[in-house]
């Protein structure tokens, strides 16, 4: 992602106070020396290039390549409901803080809670995070002028039709997915799941009427909303969110689930903590700034900022989540 | 040894080959699923795939036993020095994975397309100086537009002094 | 009219006509370059549109994607490298061809089948799309399902000189596509507890080891390697070429047209298609597989069509059918843009010159393309050693490029490997590739399938739609399998 000369410049200068800053209250000498800026800061992205985790991906990228005022390199690395990339990244990732994983709950969770996977690492074990940064709350929707006004309706007609209601998820075990089971938990319903990898075939389905309702995140579902294509009937978040407006909350209609995809950044476990403080400031205060809560709001991404000991709390929650559905799918195979 | 004889061994490491994967598939992995997933497991078409496999496998095999042999076709094996040829250039390739992990791309690229040009060419000194700039540009080539503006992220080298030399 | 009018005059404004002509140069380039397909090539934009204004943003990101539906052709028809997995299908008889010294006919022969496909297709966007659109979301699983065993059907149309060589290699191209995750449970099938292959094997992968890499090693073993001389006059086609276009450009662009709307389908799937169908319909099958002009239009006509009508439902529900029209779709978003009925209404100039941009995208490409074939041509000219030497390193870059994978290179290498010793032993190689990118979409809309019908199997027959679409595959199944006995001369082991 190349960035305009004179913005480079002003971040050079901001990322030598950073330093300068961390030096005075630190004071270590290991910590101050990162980062340096002569080298290239490589990010792991673990999906393919162009859908929703990449471009949360590329977005922070250039916001710590002007905050640390170094080279930021996005290196894609999709497959495997990520697997693939965590694993890679993990291997080539040296504990000097300068490759970056950017993480992604709940998909970066499911291959290792899962023992069928045969993941090589477990969270807890081989990632240390540093700090939280993007939030896409799942929502689900369906079309508009249809049988359904409200998610009360849905919930109702799933009731009276065990498993003839069916909804659309992009793969087993990610956010939309395990939105769908929580609701399901939630409201003592069985919706039937079904799995389009690409958002267009899910909105086809949707919009042909072969299945009822749509689980998404919120950015995928902004264009549908506002083209009057679909209706969002819920959001599964404690709040609204801006992408969506006026879609009031599962909670507030009785329904608590709560579902999203919450973006972060991760390191090789070893990685010094003052390199993970660095990075956790540069974020914090970026996300201080309205151009990063602009980009990120024209791609739909909320700007949510979790310390390092906050997004890993968070992610220690929604690993009990996962777990729960694994052990719940193991007894039914 | 005939055509007849050729097929038929071919034909027996394909059924092999289906065999083990059937087996592995009925063994390992789920046949069918209750519950709220319905229907064939995961193990279901690999298992019916592997024997439709090998049944048309076994009818092939028969198929060839039963009729008379074919000659050896005139191309199907290649003249000694062009047969080294093939083989040598798909050790050039298996070299080419396998150290490009170690030494980085540049480096790993040039030796590539250095032996499998040196093998194709002539062996003069001339040619060989050729043949160097020519695998320099190409490489070169590679690095610049499919790293530099494609933003292909090559294999970098973990070895020190290729490092300082920034390749 | 009027609307269609303002939307040329959008497009034709000095900055759009910069942007749509820097797309197409930059897809043509993406093209040529094996690996970095239309997905990354439009990725790596996404910064830059931000800062662009979004007609001109998205009229470049679609010249792009249709550009490098060009672009791919050249490398494959001239070096025998299957850049993209929709190329490889062109390789068989085109890279034939070129060996034969017809290269510049066989490129002529696609850029113009690329260009009435692609027209067609937008002349559709523009007169037909809210019905194709709608008759395309009558295609629930069960049709999906149905439609891809027409598909399939037509692998028979792929067989040489055996049957039963051609069947095993169609379901053999089936257990390769299964390895990887299970679609409905997630779990390793056949992996063997490698990470690399959960995803399951990469296409281009599979498509540039199986045609290219063992191509060029059977070519390596010809001892006689006569000089491929190419004369000017030898480029225009003959009015023999012409006559033999005619037929396959139609067809292709019927079939890309058509299945390009459905969501889901890649265009490999028309291309495989249409070659499948120009060799049943052909009256010298024999020909395929050593160079048929027809063999090379058909399918580029298709894939072509496809792409471009790609853009239907995106713009006209905002649908993407394919991963590239998502970063389209995006381009939109970030605008505060969300295609559909109401974009049409609320912002008529901005679609309008989008949808002209495509005709004028599509002439800047014939344009571009047409001059420039006498000098790709000059390719050929390069001596052999150094040549054949590019050609290995393209395709090893070129696999590496698709996901940054080392192993994915080792996979081509392995494929070439394959496709060697099965060209070797006259195994048809089409009915493999043609399976590989099937099967996962037969396998998951039958899972979707029961889902909708908790698990009746009936559901894939007894709705009309997919009832009828069983019963032309078995026509079709039929119609493929009684082609006239044609006696196949094996040379080079190409026979498709």
């Amino acid at each position: 992602m190349k960035v305009e000369k004179c913005r480079k410049r002003f971040g050079v200068l901001l990322a030598t106070a950073v330093c300068v800053a961390v030096l005075l209250m630190v004071g270590t000498v290991s910590a101050a020396s990162w980062p340096d800026k002569s080298k290239i800061l490589t990010m792991y992205v673990a999906s393919g290039a162009g859908g929703g985790s990449d471009m949360a991906g590329r977005m922070i990228a250039s916001v710590l390549e002007k905050e640390l005022g170094m080279k930021v390199v996005v290196i894609n690395k999709g497959g495997g409901g990520s697997q693939i990339g965590v694993t890679e990244f993990l291997s080539k990732s040296g504990t000097d803080g300068y490759t970056v994983l950017c993480a992604n709950t709940p998909v970066t969770i499911s291959p290792y809670m899962d023992p069928a996977r045969k993941a090589t690492y477990h969270l807890g074990k081989d990632i240390q995070l540093a700090v939280g940064y993007g939030f896409s709350p799942c929502a689900v929707a369906v079309k508009k002028g249809g049988k359904f006004k409200s998610l009360k309706d849905l919930v109702e007609a799933a009731k009276a039709n065990p498993g003839k209601i069916k909804g659309t998820a992009s793969g087993p075990m990610v956010q939309n997915d395990l939105s769908m089971v929580l609701l399901n938990k939630a409201a003592g319903v069985e919706i039937a799941r079904m799995y389009f990898d690409q958002q267009g075939e899910q909105r086809a389905a949707l919009l042909g009427g072969h299945v009822d309702a749509e689980f998404n995140n919120d950015f995928e579902l902004i264009g549908g909303n506002k083209s009057g294509e679909i209706e969002t009937l819920a959001i599964f978040d404690k709040t609204p969110a801006v992408t969506l407006p006026g879609v009031k909350t599962a909670e507030s209609m009785g329904y608590n689930v709560h579902m999203a995809a919450a973006y972060g950044l991760g390191f090789k476990t070893g990685t010094p903590q003052e390199i993970l403080d660095v990075v956790e400031a540069a974020v914090i205060r970026a996300s201080k700034k309205a151009e990063m809560v602009e980009s990120f709001q024209k791609i739909g991404l909320g700007v949510k900022v979790m310390t390092g000991k906050e997004y890993r709390a968070y992610w220690t929650g929604i690993e009990n989540v996962v777990g729960d559905v694994v052990k719940g799918m193991a007894v039914k195979k | 040894m005939s055509m007849k004889r050729i097929n038929q061994f071919f034909g027996c490491i394909l059924l092999t080959f289906f065999l083990f994967m059937g087996y592995t598939a009925r063994t390992t992995l789920t046949y069918w699923t209750e519950g709220s997933v319905i229907g064939p497991g995961s193990g279901y078409f690999p298992f019916w795939i592997c024997v439709i496999l090998s049944g048309l496998t076994i009818y092939w095999l028969i198929q060839v036993t039963i009729r008379p042999g074919e000659k050896i076709p005139k191309d199907f094996i290649p003249p000694r020095h062009e047969g080294l040829l093939v083989l040598a250039i798909f050790m050039d390739m298996i070299l080419f994975i396998a150290i490009v992990d170690y030494i980085g791309f540049p480096v790993a690229m040039f030796i590539f397309l250095m032996v499998m040009v040196v093998a194709l060419g002539e062996r003069t000194l001339r040619h060989t100086i050729y043949y160097g700039i020519f695998s320099v540009v190409v490489t070169t080539f590679f690095v610049v537009v499919f790293g530099r503006w494609l933003e292909v992220a090559f294999p970098k080298t973990g070895i020190g002094i290729l490092k300082t030399l920034g390749l | 009219m009027q609307e269609i009018l303002n939307g040329f005059s959008v497009a034709l404004t000095a900055g759009n006509l910069f942007y749509c002509f820097l797309g197409c140069l930059w897809g043509t380039m993406v093209g040529i370059l094996p690996g970095i397909g239309p997905l990354a090539g439009t990725a790596i934009l996404i910064p830059l549109t931000f800062k662009l204004d979004p007609t001109g943003a998205i009229i470049m990101l679609a010249a792009i994607y249709y550009g490098s539906q060009y672009g791919g052709t050249i490398t494959t028809i001239l070096m025998g490298v299957p850049g993209e997995a929709s190329s490889a299908i062109t390789m068989i008889d085109g890279y034939q061809m070129a060996k034969e010294g017809r290269g510049g006919v066989a490129l002529t022969g696609a850029a113009l089948g690329s260009f009435i496909g692609g027209t067609f297709a937008t002349l559709c966007l523009m007169l037909l799309a809210k019905p194709l659109v709608k008759l395309a979301l009558k295609l629930g699983p069960p049709e999906y399902f149905a439609l891809m065993i027409v598909g399939l059907a037509m692998a028979t149309g792929l067989a040489g000189k055996s049957m039963v060589k051609a069947l095993i290699m169609t379901v053999f191209g089936g257990l390769l596509a299964l390895i990887g995750m299970d679609p409905m449970l997630g779990t390793p099938r056949l992996t063997f507890g490698s990470v690399h292959l959960l995803e399951g094997m990469e296409l281009l992968s599979v498509v540039m080891g199986l045609f290219g890499i063992s191509e060029m090693l059977l070519s390596l073993e010809e001892k006689a390697r006569p000089m491929i001389k190419t004369k000017l006059r030898e480029l225009i086609p003959t009015r023999q070429d012409v006559q033999d276009s005619v037929k396959p450009i139609v067809r292709g662009t019927l079939i890309g047209t058509v299945l390009g709307i459905i969501p889901g389908l890649i265009p490999p799937v028309s291309s495989f298609l249409s070659y499948a169908i120009e060799r049943r319909s052909s009256k010298h099958p024999e020909k395929f597989g050593h160079g048929a002009l027809e063999g090379v239009v058909g399918p580029e006509t298709a894939n072509n069509g496809h792409a471009s009508a790609a853009m239907i439902p995106l713009l006209t529900l905002g649908i993407p059918t394919n991963p590239v029209m998502a970063v389209i779709l995006g381009a939109f978003i970030i605008n505060g843009l969300a295609p559909g009925p109401l974009l049409f209404e609320q912002n008529p100039a901005m679609v309008w010159g989008i949808i002209a941009s495509c005709y004028i995208g599509n002439i800047m490409l014939v344009i571009l393309n047409l001059p420039l074939i006498p000098v790709w041509v000059q390719i050929l000219r390069i001596p052999h050693a150094y040549l054949m030497t590019l050609i290995m390193a393209f395709m090893m870059v070129g696999s590496y490029s698709a996901n940054n994978s080392i192993f994915d290179v080792g996979l081509t290498i392995f494929f070439g490997f394959l496709g060697y010793i099965f060209k070797k032993m006259d195994f048809p190689l089409a009915p493999v590739a043609l399976t590989f990118i099937l099967a996962p979409m037969i396998e998951k809309s039958l899972y979707r399938s029961l889902v909708m019908s908790q698990g009746d199997i009936s559901i894939l027959y007894t709705r009309p739609i997919s009832g009828s679409l069983l019963v032309l595959a078995l026509i079709t199944l039929i119609y493929f399998s009684t082609q006239k006995k044609v006696q196949v001369v094996r040379s080079t082991g190409v026979d498709a």
